[in-house]
């Protein structure tokens, strides 16, 4: 297990709704840096909006999110901010299709930080052999698997070196032999001292990866325990009865 | 082969009535026949008819004179055949189809992103104005603007000015800053061309360099250099040694070159006349450079427009701006040539002011220069040298070569009653121009919409996710995607426009219609002239979608 630096995300009684819908109720948690929190629960919980509110992919309506020692707020500056050190990896991968996989990973590195392209393009490499697939570079996201594109898309938001990353749900539209994959890439990550938080449905990665297991239940933080407590010793009746059912 | 196979009907046994690749083959030769049998029937039919009433099948008519006159477009004479006048017709078509075109991609692409801009007022302006623009019929816009607001604008003297540009808006049309390209530009052309091949092969060069070295070598900064430095050299060689301009000049004036223009501009300014008018000696001794006499000029013609003056006191003003008015270079030249414009363009440069008095016709403007009207006479060496030798006196006048940048800009100024200079539009241009970008806009703007909201929310989010800002991600992520979409449909909209010139015709622009109409009314060709129609709005259109197309593809996106 990695060594636990200070707090990089604090969340304080963080709600959000959907018009009437109150998706989030109140989240108050931390993650340290060099954390990897893996995130589960049943579909519908919020468990996706609520990482998406930790780089304004969603807005929340009250509450407090410190992200990196910035506030979270309607200050665009801010914003920028925070979205540049916190990289984030989408269920449908989300590459941009007129670019190569070369330019997709380069492109926030030189329009963002504003990098040389010889950097962003030696950094940008650096990634992709990161996650084994150097030979890709100058083809089109249409021309690669599901599992390659998934890991473009890790590269791409670690050529942006940043602090934390996130996943939201990496693996769910993969098919089952590109998962390994990716957890892999997921995996080294985690090693290197990376602060992660994931939404996932692979127990065996929270189990064998993450410090800290969340379990998320109608828009707040259930249980939250270390991996082998969590599985083997769950306190609530919620986390129980999820747990038989996803563990047969 | 021994195994036991499923049992699968020998081949060879379906009959042709239900083989389907004979029934393609079948139904395609039917096709082809009817298509034969039909048009040749429309064809023979013609011919018949055209026979029995007297009617000429032949295209031969392009060749006689037309007779009439047709208000703007390239060169023609009502002298010119047929041929020519539709040829203008056909070159009016494609001009203000292709500035229609360009100007609307540029409006269809703001407004179809005012239209989904969260920004309350932009978004219902677009709104608005998409919504009214394409209920109307295109036909009731174009009167509207030709006849309620065009010829509606102030006359030519007190022509609007927006925001102090130079451009003049008047019910004679709109004048504007152009450019004009002399005998030296194809010259220059070249030189551009050349300097690209270079830049390319220098490009070619470095990148070899830099993979051979593997170190950074500043591709772009030597490409725009050298680029520069061509196209420069280029520049003066041109000027230096291409033209075919002279201006005629009296040999007691002892002018060398335009810049010698100021010292007879000076002299002739009478400081006397001002003193007598109680003009200080301090401001008198500024008096002596051009420049200074303009700023004197604009603070005389400022003073009076305050209204604060005295009645006295402004006809004072009124006299000092008609002495330094006095003072001004005339110069005779045929009207809109290349002569005129450098001449004028050349001493406005050296802030000397002009009055262009122009003809239309070498011969008339060569009279005036004689009768002592202009100070000097502007043409070709040819044509200056033909006037100069039937002169009364041809020893007291001579002809000064003057050199000709390969492009003149070309800027508007107001000289009395009239706007000298600049590139002008007619109200009709102007009218159907307005009329058919706003029409078309309308709906192409739709088209962009829908383009850039058929790129993936997905997309959008991952853009915000990699911290890239509202303007990166619209020009790095949607729009190129959104292109793909947008170029089909928008291919129509532009085939639209140009067929959609054709309603020229309704208020007197002189495009392919309207002079084919003249045309067919004069010389009975009837047939021939809509056959003419067809052939030049078909190759017009296919060139279109054929370039269409193959940016499409171009851009298409690469999948597996």
């Amino acid at each position: 297990m990695n060594e636990l630096g200070n707090d990089i995300i604090i969340c304080n009684d963080v709600h959000k709704w959907f018009g009437e819908f109150h998706v989030l109720q109140g989240i108050t948690t931390t993650v340290k840096e060099g954390e990897v929190v893996v995130i589960i629960g049943p579909s519908g919980s919020g468990k996706s909006t609520w990482i998406r509110t930790l780089n304004r992919l969603e807005e929340h309506q009250k509450g407090q999110i410190i992200v990196d020692g910035t506030e979270l707020n309607n200050d665009l500056r801010n914003i920028q901010e925070i979205r540049r050190e916190v990289g984030m990896v989408f269920q449908q991968f989300n590459l941009f299709p007129h670019l190569t996989v070369l330019q997709n990973v380069t492109l926030a590195p030189i329009h963002v930080r504003r990098w040389s392209r010889e950097k962003a393009e030696e950094i940008g490499m650096q990634q992709l052999e990161r996650v084994k697939i150097p030979e890709q570079a100058y083809k089109y996201p249409g021309q690669l698997s599901g599992g390659q594109q998934q890991r473009v898309a890790i590269a791409r938001a670690l050529a942006m070196q940043p602090k934390i990353m996130l996943f939201d749900e990496p693996t769910s539209a993969l098919d089952p032999e590109m998962i390994k994959e990716v957890l892999d890439a997921m995996q080294e990550l985690a090693e290197s001292g990376m602060t992660i938080m994931a939404v996932t449905h692979e127990m065996g990665f929270a189990r064998g990866v993450a410090n800290r297991v969340i379990f998320f239940d109608q828009g707040n933080i259930v249980e939250e325990k270390p991996p082998n407590e969590f599985f083997d010793n769950p306190e609530e009746e919620r986390t129980k009865l999820f747990l038989s059912q996803i563990l047969h | 082969m021994a195994t036991t196979s499923p049992i699968i009907k020998q081949e060879a046994a379906i009959p042709f009535w239900r083989d389907v690749r004979v029934l393609g083959v079948i139904g395609q030769i039917i096709f082809t026949i009817l298509v034969v049998i039909g048009l040749t029937w429309f064809i023979r039919n013609f011919l018949i008819n055209a026979e029995n009433q007297g009617l000429q099948t032949s295209f031969s008519f392009l060749n006689t004179t037309a007779a009439f006159d047709i208000a703007e477009g390239i060169e023609y004479e009502a002298t010119d055949t047929f041929g020519r006048a539709l040829w203008v017709g056909v070159i009016n078509t494609i001009r203000v189809s292709f500035i229609g075109i360009i100007l609307t991609t540029i409006l269809a692409v703001v407004a179809g992103i005012a239209r989904l801009s969260t920004n309350w007022l932009i978004n219902k302006i677009a709104t608005v104005y998409i919504e009214i623009v394409r209920n109307i019929p295109l036909l009731v816009q174009l009167f509207f603007i030709y006849f309620a607001v065009i010829l509606k604008l102030p006359p030519v003297k007190d022509s609007v000015q927006p925001f102090g540009l130079p451009l003049f808006l008047n019910q004679r049309g709109f004048a504007l800053p152009g450019l004009t390209a002399t005998a030296g530009f194809p010259i220059w052309l070249a030189f551009i061309v050349l300097a690209i091949i270079l830049v390319m092969t220098l490009w070619t060069i470095q990148s070899r360099q830099e993979e051979r070295t593997g170190e950074p070598v500043n591709k772009i900064g030597s490409a725009v250099v050298a680029f520069i430095v061509i196209v420069a050299i280029g520049w003066f060689v041109t000027t230096a040694f291409t033209s075919n301009q002279a201006i005629m000049v009296a040999t007691s004036r002892n002018i060398k070159d335009f810049d010698d223009f100021e010292k007879i501009y000076l002299l002739r300014v009478d400081t006397d006349a001002l003193k007598d008018l109680g003009v200080e000696l301090a401001t008198l001794d500024t008096l002596k450079f051009p420049d200074n006499i303009a700023a004197y000029k604009d603070e005389l013609t400022a003073k009076l427009g305050t209204g604060e003056v005295s009645a006295e006191e402004s006809e004072n003003i009124e006299a000092q701006l008609d002495i330094l008015g006095d003072a001004q270079i005339t110069i005779c030249s045929v009207e809109d040539t290349v002569s005129e414009i450098n001449a004028a363009s050349q001493l406005r440069r050296l802030n000397i002011p002009v009055k262009v008095s122009n003809e239309k016709s070498m011969r008339k403007t060569g009279a005036a220069y004689a009768a002592g009207d202009c100070d000097l006479l502007a043409g070709t060496q040819a044509q200056l040298a033909a006037e100069r030798a039937i002169l009364e006196a041809p020893d007291t006048h001579e002809l000064v070569d003057v050199s000709v940048p390969p492009l003149i800009v070309n800027t508007p100024a107001p000289a009395g009653f009239n706007i000298q200079g600049g590139t002008k539009l007619s109200p009709e241009f102007a009218a159907l121009l307005i009329g058919l970008v706003l029409y078309t806009s309308a709906f192409s703007a739709e088209i962009v919409r829908a383009g850039i909201l058929a790129v993936s929310k997905g997309q959008t989010e991952a853009a915000r996710a990699l911290g890239l800002n509202e303007s990166q991600r619209l020009q790095l992520i949607v729009l190129p995607q959104a292109l793909r979409v947008i170029i089909p449909p928008m291919t129509s909209q532009y085939l639209n426009l140009t067929k959609n010139s054709s309603l020229a015709v309704a208020i007197a622009f002189p495009d392919l219609v309207a002079v084919g109409s003249t045309v067919q009314n004069q010389s009975g060709f009837a047939v021939q002239v809509i056959i003419i129609f067809m052939a030049v709005y078909l190759t017009l259109s296919l060139s279109m979608s054929a370039f269409l197309n193959w940016y499409n593809k171009k851009v298409a996106l690469v999948e597996r």
